[in-house]
């Protein structure tokens, strides 16, 4: 097996008032490859990304497990040491790029800013700075590192991000949804960059993502998050062709699919569970077509299906848990 | 031409036109006000014809609009007029007394300036904590004390039982450090507040997590990215505000007896000396101009979004 660059394990946030965010969250990356956290809006999947690089701002706070970056434990970390870890070890980059540049520096000073935390002169940053915008495909780089960013397109600006966070070549990037806040026609060209530069580079890449079709063009393994945990964890096949947890199979059955002529929208019936109460059983339960008395009582524990494949689920059979 | 440029051009003629309406104004008040300047001069036994034709001296017996145009003319030409009360000319009289206003606004400024923006920053950074709320309770507190109160107080406290300072006149440097504070301190409750607030707004802004994310180190992230964004309104605010220090120091001069504007404009209005009381209006108001107008450029070298509008 190759080496593996991140291991998160049993991480748990919670806000202010014992909000349960993310509850005992595990998975790793390798090196070089593009592992998706999948799920909808509020699963904890944006806190989990924010964790890595501690950026849980008060009242969040980490309240339990271990983050270990090429095996050194990140939590145990001053914020000094912290700080020569953002950024130069792993980058991120976020959702909205509109107002993810600070409006009153150009964007090509933004950029070198990052270089020069490590060291670099000013005449050299600034010069990478052009490199990189054309490596990120921003025509006339020399022209555009003068603008600023209220002087640029949305799907540019991600592109800044990108090459911003993606010129001091760490070894992971962690990518909080890159293309929701952008027009549909851009999203492709931004996804397609960064499976580029990936590649180039060979970063890891953590894709936080609601989007099923990203996660099917770039990641090579899949973690679904419910309700601040996450169920089931595969290879990208597998949990395309062989979903188990009867989450992820209502997921795929509320994908739109184009090919199919007639029929409605697939919705999963019911809401999130309120995180800041104590829950007994089985996230999912409340919703699940499936669930038993015991998934009411007893929080399933992620247990290896297959060889690669987890699933937190008392009906999947093959785990150590039965019905 | 640049942006910016463009952008100065554009409000220096806006300030001009701003000028032009204040004289309006002015004007029209006077011409708003009972009676004219003819019939406080002479006694009711004067003959019609002798009353008309002064005012054929004077130029009275023109239409409004020509009036005001002599007026202005002569207001351009730094022409106010003589006292009625004291007969000097009233431009000389505010000529001797300007630098003085100047001295004590500028001094309360500069105080405001310093002391408000650190503490708000460090207050904001500490939000909740003790520092943070025992400041937020005397900002507010500063901020509700009137500045003739304040004044006294300051004056029986530093001058009469400790004499540190001088009580009142102006007697050198030391002479300004009372009337100083009471002008600045109500004023630097509001930039205090103002800062903290923004300060703790731009922390929100993603662009700052953006800064956290590429390692920037907590100082870098607190003065290139927070208080580099959130001085931008401070700013503008502070410039804003001038004025009304200006008018503020109206009343402190007259605590502290400054030999100031604001103190001729106080006895001109007690005797009803109208060509000082214009003659000073039209001084703050251009006054006011020219703030807002070096606030609107500063915050356009500030924000290069405002240039762009």
């Amino acid at each position: 097996m190759e080496e593996k660059i991140l291991e998160v394990k049993d991480l748990s946030v919670s806000f202010d008032g014992g909000v349960q965010a993310v509850s005992g969250v595990s998975f790793d990356l390798r090196r070089g490859e593009c592992f998706a956290l999948v799920g909808e809006s509020g699963c904890g999947k944006s806190t989990t990304a924010r964790a890595i690089l501690r950026l849980i701002r008060a009242p969040g706070r980490i309240t339990g497990g271990r983050i270990l970056f090429e095996d050194e434990e990140l939590l145990g970390l001053s914020e000094g040491e912290m700080g020569k870890v953002r950024g130069r070890n792993i980058g991120m980059i976020f959702q909205n790029p509109l107002d993810s540049l600070n409006p009153v520096y150009t964007v090509g000073s933004q950029v070198s800013e990052g270089l020069m935390v490590d060291k670099m002169e000013k005449a050299q940053a600034w010069k990478l700075a052009a490199d990189t915008f054309r490596d990120v495909k921003i025509p006339d780089a020399e022209e555009r590192v003068r603008s600023f960013p209220h002087e640029i397109s949305g799907g540019m600006r991600q592109r800044v991000m990108i090459g911003m966070m993606l010129c001091r070549h760490p070894k992971l990037l962690i990518a909080d949804e890159p293309t929701t806040a952008l027009d549909v026609t851009i999203q492709a060209g931004i996804i397609e960059l960064m499976n580029d530069l990936r590649h180039k580079y060979d970063t890891a890449v953590l894709m936080i993502t609601h989007d099923f079709g990203i996660v099917a063009d770039m990641a090579d393994r899949v973690g679904v998050m419910y309700a601040g945990q996450i169920v089931e964890l595969g290879d990208v096949f597998t949990i395309f062709d062989h979903p188990l947890h009867p989450y992820t199979k209502l997921l795929m059955k509320a994908l739109p699919v184009i090919t199919k002529k007639e029929g409605r929208l697939e919705t999963i019936p019911g809401t999130v569970p309120d995180l800041s109460k104590p829950i007994q059983g089985c996230r999912f339960a409340d919703r699940c077509p499936d669930a038993c008395d015991r998934c009411h009582q007893v929080s399933p524990a992620m247990t290896q299906v297959t060889p690669g494949h987890l699933c937190a689920c008392h009906l999947v059979k093959g785990g150590e848990a039965h019905v | 031409m640049s942006d910016m440029g463009k952008y100065i051009i554009r409000r220096l003629l806006t300030g001009v036109l701003v000028v032009l309406c204040v004289t309006v104004i002015i004007f029209g008040i006077m011409q708003a006000m009972p009676g004219n300047p003819i019939d406080l001069m002479v006694d009711t036994r004067v003959s019609a014809e002798k009353v008309a034709e002064l005012k054929a001296r004077w130029g009275l017996d023109k239409p409004v609009i020509v009036q005001y145009f002599y007026w202005l003319g002569n207001i351009l030409r730094g022409d106010f007029g003589t006292s009625i009360t004291t007969k000097q000319e009233v431009l000389f009289l505010i000529k001797q007394r300007l630098p003085y206003t100047l001295m004590l606004t500028g001094t309360a400024v500069v105080i405001e300036y310093l002391v408000a923006v650190p503490l708000g920053l460090a207050a904001a950074v500490r939000k909740g904590r003790l520092m943070d709320k025992s400041m937020t309770v005397i900002m507010v507190v500063l901020w509700s004390m009137p500045t003739f109160w304040l004044g006294v107080l300051f004056m029986m406290e530093f001058a009469i039982n400790h004499r540190f300072f001088p009580i009142s006149g102006y007697s050198g440097l030391r002479s300004l450090v009372l009337p100083a504070m009471t002008l600045a301190l109500p004023s630097l409750a509001q930039i205090f507040r103002l800062t903290r607030s923004e300060v703790l707004d731009v922390m929100e802004e993603r662009y700052v997590e953006t800064a956290c994310a590429k390692g920037v180190s907590n100082r870098g992230v607190l003065v290139r990215h927070v208080l580099r964004n959130a001085l931008i309104p401070v700013t503008v605010t502070f410039f804003l505000n001038l004025p009304w220090l200006i008018g503020g120091s109206v009343v402190v001069e007259n605590v502290f007896a400054w030999p100031g504007m604001g103190q001729l404009l106080w006895k001109g209005i007690a005797k009803q000396d109208f060509p000082i009381v214009q003659g000073i209006t039209f001084v703050i108001a251009i006054l006011t101009v020219i703030c807002n107008l070096i606030g609107d450029i500063i915050s356009g070298v500030l924000d290069p979004r405002i240039r762009m509008e």
